[in-house]
């Protein structure tokens, strides 16, 4: 369930530590070198010397005017250790060790140790001097056109930008959820704000990043991953997961958080307090999500949380709706390095031009299941989180040259492959929740050209999970729609 | 003298290498010898412990005679009262990640998880021997704020001695060196503490022993100072 919402909404939102640093009304006269550079690097972060391309002595001139505030990078209070970066309170990530500062026990944070490490000894700075103003006078250059309930979503994620709101956005997968945000981060640009777009996984950052940055060209954009190469610090438009927003304090007046139900955000309060410190305690927070989690359906309902719910593709097509088909005992036919004949029958006699997702529930799985393809005759390859050619082989997926794609739930949200259609292997798997089966029928029918696509749960044994996906799924397409005719 | 036994104090409840939640699962072993699990199950799995044939003086995996490498450093000292060399683990990619983590990046308490395995090698190989760690040049110590080898040697809960000291190095980290850079580069240990290890047997502590160069320059300088001889144990022989 999602608390990230929950935590942002209401007056009882925990004051962050960083807010008031960036109210300093005077600053004395000192000569300060590189002052432009300094204030578009450090503005919005908290960062450790070394990650300041500036000797030592200067940063202490800034220091000295009080452009930058020094502070430790760990914390104690009461008997428990802080890590002033990535907020990390978990006593099993913090470690000690006799150091070169002289303590015999100098501690440091475990975390987000691959950040540069923090420890009691080491500064960390936030940049407490004059935000440089960076107002772009027409970000966006889009020559699209939105479907009616793009435009409802869009104009009321821009007027909550406006009035510094929160509002999320349920959208059904394919709805053209991205779309949706430019006329917001257009406008927060325009105005000289700073916008996070922060979603759970490093794939979303990649796909993304280019499709930003040529909508908005003139726009300074940051992308930020686990492994990114290092990006443009004062950038007005920040893409980045939830792991890397850590870096960043204090920042951003409007947040977009695509897919808040997803992996990160559900099971790390750590994350969704690094994503509320990024952010300036009183920015706009625009929420997009196809599947919300029941907490947050509640709150809808009941009023508590402003919501638009898009239940058309942009395309206007209805969703495909799943269908089931029983595979027999697949997890004892894999581990015979086979696959159902179910499976096999269907994969023949479908038209082989379309590409096809086989979803299957474990990573140990792939390698019989791709093997079994081959023999097939099938292009054919398998990713998951720890593949380290993930990158190319979706690549080569999505340029043809590869016809089925084994992989775990990493690929469920937020790639898209236009004609795709979409197997799930094992859909009784306890791993296949309503929300990611969903979002695992969302991969097919994405393309106006194409919009039916097929998505067969091949099971041994029907699910809640499996059956509730369906009754979803019909749902938003039954739903009347007014505003879209 | 110093023990260090506080390194553990923290950093509990999760595995020391992937920092996963623990989630032990009961064998007989960990049921009945009570010894507390400070990896997970899947890393425990992908330790490269070296079981089998190794050089008896250099401990390198796949020697049951005297290694080359190890003829040749008798040829070149013969007056060496060196004993030998005891490792716990290969150098393999996992390893290399691991040591990646925890001496680059920093993250020092990570070398608890093998503490255990580090005092019984030390009671089985080296016992009543005084354990000396490598040192660190100045510089490379408030770069890294902590050495890697007295992180080491404090797991052996027994007392060791900081008797070597080093001179400032020209050549840069040896990690990025060539194997004849490393045999021929001169490191400038020197005895600091010549009272304490004259007329003992030292064991010199390091995290890894990959040309034996280094290990063995300062056994040498140890022996000079009047140890009656000297052997080794690392963490990793690659």
């Amino acid at each position: 369930m999602n608390k990230l919402s929950s935590l942002f909404t209401g007056s009882k939102r925990p004051a962050s530590p960083f807010h008031s640093l960036s109210s300093v009304s005077e600053f004395p006269d000192i000569p300060l070198p590189d002052y432009e550079q300094m204030q578009a690097h450090c503005s919005g972060r908290a960062l450790l010397a070394q990650e300041l391309p500036y000797e030592q002595k200067i940063i202490d001139t800034y220091v000295r005017a009080g452009m930058l505030q020094k502070v430790p990078a760990i914390t104690q209070q009461d008997s428990f250790w802080r890590c002033q970066r990535c907020s990390n309170q978990d006593p099993g990530l913090f470690g000690a060790h006799t150091c070169a500062c002289g303590s015999e026990r100098c501690f440091y944070c475990r975390e987000c140790l691959e950040m540069g490490r923090g420890s009691a000894c080491t500064p960390l700075y936030y940049w407490t001097g004059p935000e440089a103003f960076r107002a772009a006078a027409e970000p966006l250059a889009w020559a699209g056109r939105l479907s009616p309930g793009q435009a409802r979503a869009s104009s009321a994620a821009a007027e909550a930008g406006r009035q510094k709101r929160e509002i999320y956005i349920w959208a059904v997968c394919g709805a053209g959820k991205t779309e949706m945000m430019f006329q917001a981060v257009a406008e927060a640009i325009a105005r000289g704000e700073r916008v996070l777009w922060a979603t759970p996984r490093t794939d979303v950052v990649r796909e993304l990043y280019p499709r930003l940055a040529g909508v908005f060209p003139g726009v300074p954009a940051a992308a930020w991953y686990a492994g990114s190469p290092e990006a443009l610090p004062g950038a007005s438009l920040v893409l980045a997961t939830a792991h890397q927003a850590r870096r960043f304090k204090s920042a951003f007046d409007v947040a977009v958080i695509d897919e808040v139900d997803a992996f990160p955000y559900v099971f790390d309060p750590g994350l969704q307090q690094a994503v509320r410190e990024a952010c300036r305690p009183e920015a706009a927070v625009v929420y997009l999500s196809a599947t919300p989690g029941q907490d947050e359906q509640r709150r809808m309902k009941s009023g508590a949380l402003a919501y638009v719910r898009v239940p058309r593709r942009f395309h206007g097509h209805p969703l495909p709706v799943p269908k089931c088909r029983w595979a027999g005992n697949w997890s004892l036919q894999l581990s015979r390095r086979r696959l159902p004949n179910a499976l096999l029958h269907w994969c023949r006699s479908r038209n082989a031009v379309h590409p096809l997702f086989v979803f299957i529930p474990s990573v140990a799985v792939i390698q019989p299941a791709v093997e079994a393809l081959r023999s097939e005759g099938f292009r054919c390859e398998g990713v998951h989180a720890g593949d380290e050619e993930r990158e190319e082989k979706i690549t080569a997926f999505r340029n043809g040259s590869l016809d089925i794609l084994v992989t775990t739930t990493i690929l469920e949200r937020g790639v898209t492959i236009p004609k795709a259609d979409v197997a799930v292997l094992g859909a009784d798997d306890a791993v296949f929740t309503e929300s990611a089966l969903v979002q695992i029928a969302g991969r097919a029918g994405r393309n106006p050209e194409r919009p039916e696509g097929d998505v067969i749960f091949f099971h041994y044994g029907r699910t809640k999970a499996m059956q509730q996906t369906i009754r979803h799924i019909e749902t938003m397409n039954r739903e009347e729609a007014p505003y879209d005719h | 003298m110093t023990t260090d036994g506080a390194l553990l104090s923290f950093a509990r409840g999760r595995c020391l290498s992937c920092r996963e939640q623990l989630q032990t699962s009961w064998t007989y072993n960990n049921l009945f010898t009570w010894k507390k699990s400070l990896l997970c199950d899947n890393c425990t799995e992908q330790l490269p412990a070296i079981t089998g044939a190794a050089c008896p003086e250099c401990w390198a995996p796949g020697h049951p005679e005297v290694c080359p490498d190890c003829l040749r450093w008798r040829r070149q000292n013969s007056a060496g009262r060196w004993v030998k060399n005891v490792s716990l683990f290969h150098y393999d990619s996992w390893m290399q990640a691991w040591t990646t983590r925890w001496k680059f990046r920093g993250d020092a308490v990570m070398a608890a998880a093998f503490y255990h395995d580090l005092r019984h090698a030390y009671r089985k190989h080296f016992h009543g021997f005084v354990p000396v760690p490598i040192p660190l040049t100045p510089e490379r110590t408030l770069e890294r704020r902590f050495n890697q080898a007295e992180v080491l040697a404090a797991g052996l809960n027994i007392p060791y001695v900081s008797a070597l000291e080093r001179a400032t190095e020209a050549a840069g980290k040896q990690s990025k060196q060539t194997k004849r850079e490393r045999l021929q580069s001169v490191r400038g240990f020197t005895v600091s503490l010549p009272e304490i290890v004259s007329g003992r047997n030292v064991l010199i502590i390091d995290d890894i022993y990959t040309t034996g160069a280094t290990v063995r320059e300062a056994a040498g300088v140890l022996e000079a100072a009047g140890a009656a001889s000297a052997a080794s144990l690392t963490l990793i022989r690659a």
